[in-house]
Parts: C-alpha cells; structure tokens; sequence
C-alpha cells in the first residue's frame, strides 16, 4: 500500500501547488487589475479611514476635528443599519 | 533502550519549542491585530496570554503523558493553524472570539479525552458497526424535522437540541472513516480478487462491496439532500482515495473518477444551486453585486493584500460576507499577504506530510488505512473550500479545519488530531522507538486480573 500512499501524497501536493499558482495570481499578476476596479471601494475605504489630524486655526480655534465614526454598517445583518432619525409607524 | 528513551524525550522537546514559537506567534499576532483595529493594547491581553499558554502547554503534557513516542510537528501545526485563525476570528467579530475561546477549551478537553480513551488505535476497529450506525444516524439527524435546520445558510446541516446547536456531520465523517479502515483492512483482498465474473470482467463480489456502497450512497444522498456539495465532495473522495489504497488497484480511482464526473453533470442538470455555483465561478463578475457579491469582494480582498497584506487589522475583511468562517482564508490573504495566506497553505501540508507519513510507517493494514483516511478528510477539506474562495474550484460552504470559527468543525478536527497522534504513537511503539510499556488501561485490567486470582487462590469466590 506504500507506494499508493507514495502517489497520493504526489497528489496532494500537485493540488495544495495549485492553490499556490492560483494565489500567486490573484494577489500578484491581477493586483493592480483588481484594484483599478470601479466598483472595488477597498482604496475608498483605506482613504476615508485615513488618520487626520484637526484644523486649527491661528488663533487656536479648532475648525476641523475627526471623530471616530460608528462602523460601517455589515454587509449581511440588516440589523446594523440604523436609521435614527426614521421613527417607526 | 536509552536511544530509545532519548528519542522520545527528543521528539517532546521539539513539539514543546515548537508550541513556544506558536504561543509567540498567536500573542503577537493578537496584540498586532488589536493595535491594528484600535491603536491600543487590548484590556484582556493578560488573561489572553495566560489562557493561550495554558491551553497549549495542557495539551504538549497530555501527548508527553499518553502519547510521548507521536510525531513531533502534530499538535504543533494544528496549534499554529487554530492560533491564526483565532486572531483572525478576533479581528472580525468579538463577540464571536468569545464563543470561538469556549470551543477552544471544550476540543482540546475533547483532544485529550480522545488520547485517553483510545489507548490503542487497534480498539478501534472493533466498534466498526457501531460507528457505522452512528455515522448513518449523524449524517440524517439534521433532516428530522423539528430538530434540523438551516440557519438560513440554505444547507441544511445543522441540528438544534434545545439551547446547543451543532453540525453532525463534522463527526459523521470521523466515524465513517474509522469504519471505512477497519472494514477494508479486512476485505482487502476479497474485494482487490474480482470473484464476481461478468462476461470478460472481474468484479468485487457484491456480498464484500455491498456495505461499503451503502455506505457511500447513503451520504451522497442525504448530502445532496441537505444541499451541502461541500461535504458530498469530501465523503465521495474520501471513499475512493480509501478503496484505492486498499485495494492497491488504479482501476478504482479511474472508475471513482469517472462516477464522480457523471454525477456531477447529473447534479448540474438537475439542481438549480449546483448550476448556480458552476456560473458564479465561471464568471463572477456576471453579478458582482448579488450572486458573485461574495467571491468578488474576497478576490478584491487577496489583491488589495498583495504580497506582504494590508496588515493585521488593518485591512477590511469584514465586506466579505461569512468572513469569520468559510472565507476566513480571504481574510489571511488580505491581512497577511501572498505571505501569510501561502504560510497557511505550507501548514496545511506539513499536516498532510505528517499524516501520510504515519501511513507509511505503521505494518498494521487497519492503521495505515485510519491514517490515510484521516489525514484525506483534513487535507482534501482545506483544498475544497481554499479552491473555493481562490476560485480554482467552484465554491461550496464547508469550513477551513482548525481556522474558522464553529465549534463542531474545531472539536471534530481536535479528536481527529488526537487519533492522528495515537497512531503515531502506535507506530513508534511497534518500531521499537520507544519501549512498549504497558497503557494505563492496560496496567488497571492486570491489576484487576491480579486481584481476582489472589482471591481465587485464597478461595474467596470473586
């Protein structure tokens, strides 16, 4: 049985290289594809999470400030969209 | 015998520098992904920490105590794959991370439990009819009404018993495989002969192939039923891969092959959701908003990651819908990078490598066949559902072992790891590794014996 074992293990490894190419591929060749996608919103994302510093003016008044912004409503549970200002009738 | 002594000692104290690196690892890896999310040093790092090292240095003692002669990159690699995923889970959802803590504890309970009820891997093999029975009622349970339902993840695979919910089939496939070694270690030959003549060909004679086919129809039939391709997939190749190293006959894998193309075409006609499948990985971007939502955003994920990732908590893995649990692998690519995703993926078949290769050491047919299958389940699982999510293969929901978050799939995977080690140790014990000392077990039953002929001689009726 040793040698089946032998040619499974040549098997598993032909399929686990595969997967490799694949990811090679995606995360690689297709990169900049990918991420040139309108409708890919990850770099708008990446932009509107930017760390910024607060506006000040001269004379030491805070005209701009970030707040941490609640999270951005899940894809998959309709219950994390909150409409606040919509009161049920 | 003190070259063998030292081998064993020098087996443990490899798998512990390993579980060291592995407990550094998920640490730095939990407080990373946690400055990454909120720039801060979370508030549980220290009961963390505690709860990380104490798990993993338990389950090194519970191998150095019933198993010191096992393989030592096992329980390492299945350690390092459950630490990753875990910092993954975290990151995504901590409300699940809490849960996920829970399971952790109960399977590496259920690991050691496994280690101390099955001392010798040979036991096993007795028990096949029962573990037969047991995998048909696990497989069928979800479709009683009342108790199985969906959890609108449109299978039907899972089983609700007042306030616990599992997935019986993560078990299923344990028991079957252990029945699938244990009837073709003893049918081998009978089934490999061909007594059954048809015109010009051989066949097994249906009397010895019968259970095995009853076996294998009945969970195909009730996994189309259930609507989980995942599994269908995993118990079919599970099935064949084992008949073919019985047998050590080509001629299954070809016929093996063949059936499963025909009924996959079979299944592609007639299911609309296998059609489904079929056309969201031939074209994702047909509907990337609805029906290819899913593999789109995860694609979009591994290339905003590249090679090096955005990160730990820093990418956006959450815009991939069940991120936490079969798309868990989108996120490593994402977060981690080609690196981190492809170090995954090595892991994967370390454990492959390790599990084949107590297949080829042990003399005992049985053995060599749990090990095969065993190792089958774990390593065709991770290609069906990676295949998947990379859109190699079409996607079909089944969870990636050891790193998304479910309880049923991280216990089922723990109590296969724990055969896994016990075969290992069996081997190095038959190999004379290490000296064969009478088990626990096996120490009370001689001194229950002794006892009893001591008042037998006595003449006290026992």
């Amino acid at each position: 049985m040793n040698r089946q074992i032998r040619q499974l293990a040549a098997g598993f490894m032909a399929l686990y290289i595969s997967l490799f190419v694949a990811l090679n591929y995606w995360q690689v060749e297709r990169q900049e594809d990918l991420n040139s996608r309108v409708d890919n919103k990850r770099q708008i994302l990446r932009e509107f999470n930017q760390p910024r510093g607060p506006i000040i003016t001269a004379d030491g008044v805070v005209v701009a400030d970030s707040v941490a912004a609640p999270p951005p409503a899940s894809t998959t549970s309709s219950a994390a969209i909150r409409r606040p200002t919509c009161s049920p009738t | 015998m003190a070259r063998a002594m030292n081998l064993a000692r020098r087996r443990r104290s490899g798998e512990l520098t390993l579980i060291i690196m592995v407990a550094l690892i998920t640490g730095g890896g939990y407080m990373l992904a946690a400055l990454g999310t909120n720039s801060e040093i979370p508030a549980r790092i220290v009961p963390f920490l505690v709860a990380l090292v104490a798990l993993l240095i338990i389950t090194h003692i519970a191998v150095r105590l019933l198993a010191r002669g096992a393989d030592a990159t096992i329980l390492p690699l299945a350690a390092f794959l459950h630490g990753i995923g875990y910092v993954m889970i975290t990151r995504i959802d901590e409300r699940l991370a809490g849960l996920q803590t829970t399971w952790s504890f109960v399977s590496v309970a259920a690991f050691i439990a496994t280690l101390v009820i099955v001392q010798r891997a040979t036991d096993l093999a007795r028990y096949k009819w029962l573990l037969f029975t047991a995998g048909a009622v696990l497989l069928v349970l979800p479709m009683v009404p009342g108790i199985g339902t969906t959890f609108n993840t449109g299978a039907r695979i899972w089983v609700q018993l007042g306030p616990i919910n599992f997935q019986p089939g993560e078990f299923a496939k344990l028991a079957l495989a252990i029945f699938f070694a244990s009837y073709l270690a003893d049918t081998k030959e009978l089934i490999a002969a061909g007594t059954w003549k048809l015109g010009p060909i051989h066949l097994p004679s249906p009397r010895y192939i019968a259970p095995l086919l009853i076996a294998w129809g009945f969970s195909v039939m009730v996994m189309v039923g259930e609507k989980d391709l995942g599994s269908s997939l995993l118990f079919f190749t599970l099935f064949i891969v084992m008949l073919w190293v019985a047998t050590q006959r080509i001629m299954y894998l070809i016929a093996g092959a063949i059936l499963f193309a025909g009924a996959a075409y079979i299944a592609w006609r007639i299911f609309g959701h296998v059609q489904e499948r079929v056309d969201i990985w031939l074209n994702p971007w047909a509907d990337p908003l609805d029906d290819g939502y899913q593999i789109v955003q995860a694609l979009y994920g591994l290339s905003d990651g590249g090679i090096l990732g955005t990160g730990l908590g820093v990418g956006s893995p959450n815009t991939v819908p069940e991120a936490q649990n079969d798309f868990i692998f989108a996120s490593i690519g994402e977060e981690l990078g080609l690196v981190g995703a492809a170090t995954v993926l090595i892991g994967f078949m370390l454990l492959v490598g390790a599990g084949l290769r107590i297949a080829m050491r042990t003399e005992n047919s049985f053995e060599k066949l749990l090990a095969v299958g065993l190792t089958t389940i774990m390593g065709i699982q991770a290609f069906i559902i990676v295949g998947g999510v990379i859109k190699v293969i079409p996607l079909t929901g089944i969870t990636l072992p050891f790193v998304s978050y479910g309880g049923s799939s991280l216990l089922a995977n723990y109590v296969l790891l724990a055969l896994l080690i016990r075969l290992s140790d069996s081997s190095a014990r038959r190999l004379g590794e290490l000296p064969d000392d009478p088990l626990l077990g096996e120490r009370w039953s001689a001194w229950r014996l002794r006892r009893s002929q001591r008042r037998t001689y006595r003449g006290v009726t026992p």
